[in-house]
């Protein structure tokens, strides 16, 4: 074959087809490719377009804590050209059995959290009711709006086919709020169990804890349901040598056809339990170990058992942190008179207490800080100022000085003095009160006062009879 | 001059009283136990989705019937004529199917959800591919799987039985968990004694998969009436366990062959009912001694070893897998002829 | 003017791409769950196969015999990587819900299917109209279904949910064949008794007609 016949033959006609059509093609799809181009920044721009409905300008807002109790903050954007609102991808837990991820719209009007202005769902793992999460649903957060609200599904935040997605739901759009005054606006949240470790499994709202009779610490906690169980109502007493001492279920949250072991209702299972007996079968994180799994959580009712472990976990974990947190003081009377924050006391061997009490300001009086013994008997055994608040040119008299005046006395020498309400009876009556400092001494009264009326509430009446034994 | 002798007829040469119609009814009776079971053990819900599932397969067995017979043609002039012709073509293989379609469904299973079962099971599954003995696969076992993959909420809630278990060596079982799904985790073990498996006591499970006992009964009836072949189910369920015992092994963290589990794993679940009632159904099962051999063999082998991947009860999906191999099995396993000699090989000298 | 009215027909009916000659089953199969994104789909079809259809109408005589099947891929390829562009460009909802299945267009059938069996043996208008008939029919029968398998599989039409019960698995690609099968059976059902209706209709006035002549 010549080189002539090669140009005319049909095999050099078809490369010269085929290659002119790829050229042309390729020469098209290069110039479209440069005009269509989509650039990561629209890729981002688009994902923010579609919850705010229009373009809007972004700055990436950084995370410091991106762990919550109850949601685990993923990205978080300032919308400039909104008025500085935020948009936060936060993630709730507390779900069925995983996460929901929302976009949280989360407005600002003067430096404060003034409403929410959209939450969509980003994606989910575990949950098997998605479906029935509506966009009505999602509304209901912008629309139930309050300031400082805390969303729960107690509140009617919930679709009630789809209670704990919805749960999961409340604690991204939580989440998202204490990110933004937490971080953002730098607002304290007065969250008392700040401090507490394993609190994804209680209800923050509803769970309380006090000192109990014998010095250890009584817990009423709401725990979250999980799975098939719902939340548990639980009275647990952890006693000092941090073991528990008493455990009980108050409402059983177990659902219907899986009730909760009777040795677990009555407490009877985690008495004289240690926080390393639950670790030991549910690990630190106390995750939850699978129905497949034989451990003791496995009942009949493997999700109710989870939940009432993991809320002894919690009262027992937390005893050092709730001690430090107790309000000592509830319950007494004559309070008001008292710093309770600086204020405790202690219950000595001999079944006397010591209280050490900063006693509030009172006229021209400044702070007081005074230790009162109470004996046994409710009288007062010692009483000594250790920091005398009287201001010039007043003196506290020198019997109340030393404390002398307040041995012996009990609480009806103070009341008959000062009336049931100890009410400050005034410069021009000629009482006890009016030495050379009425208020000094006033106030010295009202922390007698509250010291001796106090004993019972220090000094149970059980624990007096179990020493008398010893 | 004519030899009598000799009779030259087209086939079948040899007939029998036995009628198809009869053999349902056989097969109706050894499902009674199970169904008695499930309601004895479920309630008011067993029976209701009994009823409404029986009710479905013959209601639309019957309009499928009318329809195709143009029962509404002429103004519905035949339709009288068109239900007479139905009674007598009816041979209660529609209630059979109902019946255990009801028995492999958990007990929670909403009834418009068993409606559509039941529909499905008889007009897409039976009636479309020609009807009684035309079906390419069981149609409980398919319905059952199309309701698995279509109402997952429900067909997965094992509701526990009224009775609890009676062994004192039962535990109670987890929430929404079969005494399978602790058998089928990691490190295998039984929740429940055998005993209390076999009477089905205490064991989340189906209505009719429950009580093995039941299913024994049915097992004995229908051998007895010469229904099914006793061997069937035993071999499917002795090679069944054997295979299942030994894949279980790797649950553990170090190989065990622990032959003590061979019991659970045949009480549990669903393998017992599917072995006695529809490994054996005759339409999608094969035809000759070998072949069925080879189809329940494989069958319990790929359930076995299914069941452990998955860690799901599997017999239905697995039934519908196998019975789509039935003509292939049947084309290549021929059965002998009668009067037929194989052919010696005779070497060719040189 | 009968020419392009035979050509609107097969396309539509008795020569439906999906629902005749059974062609581009697997995004048929993939994407009937949704009945947005069967339209969709079948949308960026219609506008592929009439550009398709078109060119290489266009170029039927340049294009050599021999080589014409690389020739129609590289031109179908062309278009779909085209569309694919435009589509993230300015619809992106569509790109995303359409997924793997827009770059499958380059082997759809359909396309390559009337390239080989009709645009490259008729003038530019006639593949024109082809390519928009048959387009029309695919989408068409792709909407019914993925309205049909939506609402029946998801309890929702277009997105916007209607009812809470739903079987699941027709929103599956299991589900999905059941319903296409289900759905040719209806579609050929129908079309037979039609014509057969019309037949009879036509024999009967040629009867009449006969009877007229001859009294």
């Amino acid at each position: 074959m010549t080189a002539k016949e090669f140009f005319k033959s049909t095999s050099f006609k078809c490369i010269v087809a085929l290659l002119s059509i790829l050229l042309v093609c390729g020469i098209f799809l290069t110039i479209m490719h440069g005009l269509l181009e989509v650039t990561a920044e629209e890729k981002l721009a688009r994902a923010i377009n579609k919850i705010y409905g229009k373009n809007v300008t972004t700055e990436v807002s950084d995370i410091k804590n991106k762990e919550l109790d109850l949601a685990t903050i993923e990205e978080a954007y300032c919308v400039t050209s909104e008025g500085g609102n935020y948009l936060v991808k936060s993630t709730g837990k507390g779900g069925f059995a995983g996460t929901v991820t929302c976009w949280v719209v989360v407005e600002i009007k003067d430096n404060n959290v003034s409403g929410i202005g959209k939450v969509t769902i980003d994606s989910y793992v575990g949950e098997t009711q998605m479906a029935e999460i509506k966009q009505s649903f999602l509304d209901s957060f912008s629309t139930g709006y309050k300031d400082g609200i805390y969303y729960t599904t107690d509140d009617g935040f919930k679709v009630s086919s789809s209670t704990k997605s919805s749960n999961a739901i409340c604690n991204a759009v939580n989440g998202a709020l204490q990110y933004v005054k937490t971080e953002k606006l730098g607002m304290e949240t007065n969250d008392i169990f700040k401090d507490f470790a394993y609190t994804q499994f209680i209800d923050k709202k509803s769970t309380t804890f006090k000192l109990s009779k014998d010095g250890g610490i009584t817990y009423n906690i709401t725990a979250n349901g999980y799975g098939y169980a719902d939340k548990f109502e639980i009275e647990i007493t952890v006693s000092k040598d941090k073991t528990i001492s008493a455990y009980k279920v108050t409402k059983d949250g177990s659902s219907g056809g899986y009730e909760t072991p009777e040795n677990i209702v009555n407490g009877e299972k985690f008495i004289g339990k240690k926080l390393e007996d639950i670790t030991a079968i549910l690990g630190e994180g106390l995750e939850y170990p699978g129905d497949d799994l034989n451990t003791e959580i496995n009942t009949g009712s493997s999700n109710s058992t989870y939940v009432c472990y993991a809320a002894a976990a919690f009262a027992l974990a937390n005893y050092d942190v709730a001690l430090a947190n107790i309000d000592m003081f509830e319950n007494f009377e004559y309070v008001k008179f008292i710093n309770k924050s600086k204020s405790k006391y202690v219950v000595n061997d001999d079944l006397s207490v010591t209280y050490t009490l900063n006693v509030n300001s009172y006229g021209y009086t400044d702070k007081f800080e005074i230790e009162i013994t109470v004996s046994k008997d409710n009288t007062i055994s010692d009483f000594k100022i250790t920091k005398d608040g009287t201001t010039d040119p007043y003196e506290t008299p020198a019997n109340i000085a030393n404390g002398k005046k307040f041995i012996g006395m009990k609480l009806e020498d103070i009341t008959a003095v000062l009336g049931e309400g100890l009410e400050y009876p005034g410069d021009d009556k000629n009482t006890e009160i009016n030495t050379g400092a009425s208020n000094s001494t006033y106030v010295c009264y009202t922390a007698a006062a509250f010291a001796l009326a106090n004993y019972d509430n220090c000094v149970p009446a059980e624990s007096e009879g179990g020493n008398a034994n010893e | 001059m004519f030899d009598n002798t000799v009779v030259v007829s087209t086939p079948p040469h040899v007939k029998s009283k036995r009628t198809t119609r009869g053999i349902m009814l056989d097969v109706v009776i050894s499902l009674a136990p199970c169904a008695i079971m499930g309601i004895v053990f479920f309630g008011w819900r067993a029976l209701m989705l009994e009823l409404v599932t029986v009710f479905t397969c013959v209601a639309t067995e019957f309009v499928y019937f009318f329809l195709q017979n143009k029962g509404f043609s002429n103004k519905c002039a035949h339709a009288g004529e068109v239900c007479k012709r139905w009674l007598k073509q009816f041979d209660v293989s529609s209630v059979v199917t109902g019946l255990i379609l009801a028995l492999i469904l958990p007990s929670a299973v909403h009834w418009y959800e068993a409606v559509i079962g039941g529909i499905f099971a008889i007009a897409v599954v039976k009636m479309l591919f020609g009807g009684t003995g035309k079906n390419l696969v069981n149609p409980a076992a398919a319905a059952r799987v199309f309701m698995f993959l279509s109402f997952s909420a429900t067909m997965i809630k094992y509701g526990l039985p009224a009775i609890d278990a009676i062994s004192a060596d039962s535990g109670t079982l987890a929430t929404g968990a079969t005494n399978l799904s602790v058998l089928l985790g990691k490190n295998p073990s039984t929740k429940l004694s055998a005993l209390d498996l076999f009477l089905g006591t205490g064991v989340a499970g189906c209505i009719g998969e429950t009580s093995k006992a039941a299913i024994l009964l049915g097992f004995i009836y229908l051998v007895a009436r010469k229904v099914i072949k006793w061997w069937q189910p035993l071999f499917f369920i002795a090679v069944f366990g054997f295979v299942a015992v030994l894949t279980s092994g790797f649950a553990y963290d170090t190989y065990t062959f622990d032959i003590e589990l061979f019991l659970p794993h045949i009480l549990s679940g669903g393998v017992l009912f599917g072995a006695v009632f529809m490994f054996t159904d005759y339409v999608t099962s094969p035809k000759c001694v070998w072949a069925q051999l080879l189809f329940l063999g494989v069958s319990a082998i790929l359930v076995a070893v299914m069941r452990y991947l998955t860690t799901l009860e599997v017999t239905s999906f697995i039934i519908l897998l196998m019975n789509l191999f039935v003509p292939l099995i049947d084309k290549y396993v021929m059965p002998r002829p009668f009067g037929y000699k194989k052919e010696k090989k005779v070497k060719e000298e040189n | 003017m009968n020419k392009y009215k035979k050509i609107t027909l097969d396309g539509l009916i008795f020569q439906n791409p999906t629902f005749m000659l059974v062609l581009g089953t697997c995004p048929t199969l993939g994407l009937i769950n949704s009945a947005f994104s069967s339209m969709g789909m079948g949308l960026t079809v219609l506008v592929i196969l009439t550009l398709s259809n078109v060119l290489i109408s266009l170029l039927r005589k340049v294009i050599p015999n021999e080589v014409r099947i690389p020739c129609y891929i590289v031109i179908i390829a062309t278009l779909v990587t085209f569309a694919r562009m435009f589509l993230e460009k300015f619809l992106p909802d569509l790109y995303d819900s359409l997924g793997g299945f827009l770059a499958l267009i380059v082997v759809n059938c359909i396309i390559l299917g009337r390239a080989e069996a009709f645009a490259n043996k008729h003038n530019v208008a006639e593949a024109a109209v082809d390519g928009i008939s048959q387009g029309l029919g695919f989408t068409l029968a792709l909407t019914v279904m993925g309205i049909i398998c939506e609402f029946f599989g998801k309890g929702s039409l277009f997105g916007y949910a209607i009812m809470d019960f739903k079987i699941a698995m027709l929103a599956t690609p299991a589900g999905a064949f059941l319903v296409y099968g289900i759905s040719i059976a209806v579609f050929v059902y129908v079309v037979d008794g039609v014509q057969r209706m019309l037949r009879v209709k036509a024999n009967k006035l040629a009867r009449e007609n006969m009877l007229k002549e001859a009294a």
